[in-house]
């Protein structure tokens, strides 16, 4: 009975982890492929034999990066760009915030901070449009700025990350700073930042998956082609579906998840821990 | 085991670090695919939607402009989702110095007083066709044709001797077209179709047009009121409802199960399972870089009418006009009007036609021009352009809204959900809505002047 | 304990005070206004009073938008909750290798949605994609997905479905925290697996499933980008949502008075139906010490 179970439990974690990487594996396969052609059966994507599909694979991402089309090099660097001055921003402010709410004893630090939660509920079609002609009253439309200014003004879920991280510090720690003299920057500096280092890893991380991914923040903000980040790159690369065949397609795919993969993999334990901590009561 | 967790760490921190150390080396040190620009140039950037050959083809055009003077230095980019891209653009006052938009934006940008003047071309409107003048005039000159279009039926001749018709007397009434398509479609045992003589929703870029062929007309541009009721554009969608009811409404989800969606739009036509289609002249281009060698012995033919509407030297169809503006606050708008009067040489503007495998825009096309065209049948198409019956999607700051009304109570009409006549009642309120709510705007916007 | 005064709390809140004041406050303020103005975004708005807001009542897209974002809400609410609960139970039991079964579950939700889409459009391709050439090798011959209304969602659910991974994690840590003993109690008065799971489990990890489902309507509310890319609002208008049609009437249609009406409008269901889920929360959720 017992190893039925177990026997069980496996076949169904083997099932589960097919379906979650499939289509990861499918599109890798059709990006290793030499396009549509046919074979018995139909038309078909796949590659002929698998042997040929790491040499297909860097020549179809070659294709690709020269393209014209997709300047993958230019969309890189400008991800890159914004991502940096993003995430330092978040990572800063986001930590200060989340101190003022975890250990500033003010009585109004309570309502603000539930008001910040309730800012996570406005829908960003709401605020849309004013922030498009605000940011051009400003003049920095068709610049970066409207993607990284906000960052450095604190993000209202890192906040809440990393005040919940703050506030599993023992508060004994603090206790004795302050017997030692310091005030809170002296707690913040000396006890917090040092503890807290692997939050700042896991807020800096998810907006860098964010700024990596956002679409709709770059599709109203940019309009000059030189400033396009990758997934708007992609974009303009699939709008030309009709004439970019699947393989060449599913090979620009490649090029803007594989940076985030190798990410993911190297940092996994600090992206879950972040996570689970977003659920918890605190 | 405490020692160990801390080694993968050290090796994990190290590794991201070279991977992130990788990227940024890649993406800050090298080079990016930036034309080289002669110094002393005045750079104008030049937006259109074109990617590919017929983007090729303008670069030539462009390419001729950069080196017939030295001032100014006209940079193209093929950017996607162009109109909206524009409008933002536009109002951050930071517009592109010249933007090749669709016919059917421009009376949204020209109402909005969005477009330069290019009286100073000294163009009338007489030296277009009657059908493009309303797009390229407003209370003065604000946009020039870079290249046109009508469409037309193409079928395959070899196809058409086969099953006993005369390639050189296409179909031009709708029976006798029904006709034909009866004899070509054929289908297996179970009713499944194998090869459509045609489908009106293939390849989907037109559904809107086949009101006319039937004398009808969704749009009244003087009174500016919707007529998408009318009994013309009735007529019109029963006969295009006709398909799923004469071939069964599952057979024919089959058949275009396989459509949708392919790379090419273009395939099912090239492969003979559609064996004509409603087309543009640039499909003979494609064929050209899709069959090779194996080319299809193709012809066009103006699309065919309702009998009652029947009109020989005046074929119908439906145009359709890629312009180019100059909009307001560019920074250089004599740089930009330089080339805008360079691309309306009647040399240039036939080089880039030829290039895109279009008709001309003008009225009178050279004839070495017409000689020399890809696609044989350029003269059905040119004869289309300047057909007093030739028409284009209704010209009004609605449209955007109109089509998405349209498209919905068409797609009813596609899978049998409402008949012609109540999918249309509805659509006709929705657009009359929206026509009367555009109008009360623009009257709020003058009384402010 | 001393408490602190405003003026300690200022400097550290200062960035998100400035940016809620400068981002949330202003542009919402804004866009209340700009919904009494007739506005193109190439000409400077005008006052036109309620007329924006009259218009919601004979606008024959917006019961089609709100129902299909409702509805497609629910759906994946409930069908992401089960299926979520159901992996976090499964990845709990003890296994081997059980960081890369939780790391394999997690990665679909790190892919930019942009790419998801991009490899969902190809996988339900009626004639190439993946989905009906699997269905072939079993016998099947699959649907034109992206042709009729009812196949279309059910694409887009599955590709939502894929992206279960965080809320997954959240109800891993939500098990890890159910106290053993109340297990075993349950276990010596003779209660079997599906019981514990009923009686003890559940009850305990309501308030996450409660925090779950409240993200869920947030981001159920503002479906834009995977619609968008897969079927362009289509068929018809069978999976043409909320923050689609915001979007279209602000930058296609250039009609931001109206835009922002509905952007408003939008807000006000979010906070509804929040309120409403959080207050029968309270009623149902079980909380620890309370």
């Amino acid at each position: 009975m017992e190893r039925i179970r177990t026997t069980l439990v496996y076949v169904l974690l083997t099932l589960v982890t097919a379906v979650a990487l499939f289509p990861i594996g499918y599109m890798l396969l059709i990006a290793g492929g030499e396009g549509e052609r046919f074979a018995e059966g139909g038309q078909t994507l796949f590659p002929q034999t698998a042997g040929e599909m790491p040499g297909n694979l860097a020549g179809n991402l070659d294709t690709v990066m020269t393209d014209g089309t997709l300047d993958f090099r230019r969309y890189l660097r400008n991800t890159l760009l914004v991502a940096i001055l993003a995430v330092s921003g978040t990572v800063v402010s986001s930590a200060m915030v989340a101190y003022a709410f975890a250990r500033v004893r003010w009585v109004g630090s309570k309502p603000l901070f539930m008001l910040m939660l309730a800012t996570m509920m406005v829908p960003f079609p709401v605020i849309m449009v004013p922030l498009f002609t605000m940011f051009r009253e400003l003049g920095l439309i068709g610049t970066f700025g409207p993607l990284w200014i906000p960052a450095w003004f604190g993000n209202a879920f890192s906040i809440f990350l990393m005040r919940q991280f703050f506030m599993s510090i023992p508060r004994e720690l603090d206790d004795a700073a302050r017997i030692d003299g310091c005030g809170h920057f002296g707690i913040f500096r000396h006890i917090m930042l040092p503890l807290a280092t692997p939050a700042l890893l896991v807020v800096g991380l998810l907006h860098f998956m964010f700024v990596w991914n956002d679409f709709v923040g770059p599709l109203i903000f940019l309009s000059h082609r030189d400033q396009f980040t990758l997934a708007l790159g992609l974009q303009l690369f699939m709008s030309r579906l009709g004439t970019t065949p699947w393989h060449l397609l599913m090979s620009a795919t490649t090029l803007m998840v594989g940076p985030v993969l190798v990410l993911f993999l190297l940092t996994q334990r600090s992206f879950v821990e972040g996570i689970s901590t977003s659920g918890t009561k605190g | 085991m405490n020692l160990l967790n801390q080694q993968t760490s050290i090796t994990r921190r190290a590794a991201l670090g070279a991977f992130g150390a990788a990227a940024a080396g890649y993406a800050f040190l090298g080079g990016t695919q930036r034309n080289d620009i002669p110094s002393g140039r005045v750079v104008l950037d030049y937006w259109e939607k074109w990617t590919g050959h017929e983007a090729a083809a303008m670069q030539t055009v462009v390419d001729a402009f950069n080196a017939s003077q030295d001032r100014w230095w006209v940079n193209y980019l093929s950017v996607s989702g162009l109109d909206r891209k524009a409008k933002i653009a536009i109002a951050a006052e930071d517009p592109p110095d010249l933007l090749g938009l669709w016919h059917r934006n421009i009376p949204f940008f020209r109402r909005s007083g969005a477009l330069l003047s290019l009286d100073s071309l000294g163009r009338s409107r007489d030296d277009y066709a009657s059908v493009l003048r309303p797009i390229l005039f407003g209370e003065m000159q604000d946009a020039v044709p870079t290249t046109c279009s009508s469409i037309a039926l193409y079928y395959d001749r070899a196809m058409f001797r086969k099953f006993g018709f005369d390639p050189d007397r296409p179909p031009t009434t709708v029976p006798e077209f029904d006709e034909v398509i009866n004899a070509l479609t054929i289908r297996d045992k179970d009713g499944k179709v194998e090869r459509a003589g045609f489908l009106p929703g293939d390849p989907g870029w037109w559904n809107w047009s086949y009101g006319p062929f039937f004398g009808g007309q969704m749009y009244d541009p003087v009174a500016d009121k919707a007529m998408v009721d009318s009994p013309g554009m009735i007529r019109a969608y029963e006969w295009v409802q006709s398909f799923p009811q004469r071939w069964g409404l599952e057979n024919l989800r089959r058949f275009q199960g396989a459509l949708v969606d392919n790379p090419s739009p273009y395939r099912n036509f090239f492969s003979g399972r559609l064996a004509t289609t409603l087309q543009g002249p640039w499909v003979a281009k494609f064929m050209q870089e899709e069959m090779g060698s194996s080319l299809m012995d193709y012809a066009a033919a103006p699309f065919p009418v309702d009998p009652s509407v029947q009109d020989a030297n005046n074929p119908h169809g439906s145009i359709e006009c890629d312009v180019l503006v100059v909009p307001r606050n560019v920074r250089h708008p004599e740089g930009s009007l330089a080339f805008v009067s360079f691309l309306q040489q009647p040399e240039n503007l036939e080089r880039l036609a030829s290039g895109h495998g279009k008709p001309s825009p003008l009225v009178k096309p050279s004839a070495s021009f017409l000689a020399e065209h890809p696609n044989r049948s350029i003269e059905v198409h040119q004869s289309i352009m300047v057909s007093q019956n030739a028409f284009a999607e209704p010209f009004t700051e609605v449209w955007p809204e109109f089509s998405n009304s349209l498209g919905a109570g068409m797609s009813q009409i596609d899978v049998l959900q409402a008949t012609p006549a109540e999918a249309f009642a509805q659509v006709q309120q929705e657009v009359q809505a929206q026509l009367t709510r555009a109008a009360a705007r623009r009257a709020l916007r003058e009384s402010r002047l | 304990m001393k408490r602190d005064g405003f003026l300690t709390f200022l400097p550290w809140a200062a960035p998100w005070l400035a940016g809620f004041v400068l981002f949330t406050a202003l542009p919402v303020g804004l866009g209340i206004w700009y919904a009494f103005t007739d506005y193109t975004l190439l000409e400077p708005p005008i006052m036109v009073g309620t007329k924006n807001f009259a218009r919601l009542a004979d606008d024959p897209i917006l019961g089609t938008v709100a129902w299909n974002t409702f509805f497609f809400g629910l759906l994946s609410i409930v069908v992401g909750t089960v299926l979520s609960i159901a992996l976090a139970v499964l990845l709990s039991k003890p296994a081997r290798f059980q960081a890369f079964w939780r790391s394999a579950v997690f990665v679909p939700s790190v892919l930019p949605l942009i790419a998801v889409a991009a490899i969902f459009k190809l996988g339900f391709d009626g004639e190439l994609g993946a989905a009906n050439q699997l269905l072939g090798f079993i016998g099947v011959e699959g649907p034109n997905w992206f042709g009729s209304g009812a196949w279309a969602w059910t694409a887009l659910l599955l590709m939502s479905l894929w992206g279960v991974g965080p809320a997954v994690v959240i109800y891993l840590a939500g098990l890890r925290d159910v106290p053993k003993q109340l297990h075993e109690a349950a276990s010596l008065d003779g209660v079997g697996s599906w019981g514990r799971f009923i009686h003890v489990t559940l009850p305990m990890i309501s308030p996450v499933i409660l925090f779950n489902v409240v993200i869920g309507i947030i981001n159920a509310a503002q479906v834009f980008v995977m619609p968008l890319v897969m079927t362009g609002g289509g068929p018809g208008r069978s999976t043409y949502f909320f923050a689609m049609y915001v979007y279209d009437q602000a930058f296609q249609y250039g009609d931001m008075g109206y835009a922002s009406v509905l952007g408003l409008v939008q807000f006000a269901a979010i906070l509804v139906l929040t309120g409403l889920v959080l207050f029968l929360g309270q009623r149902f959720v079980y909380y620890r010490g309370a």
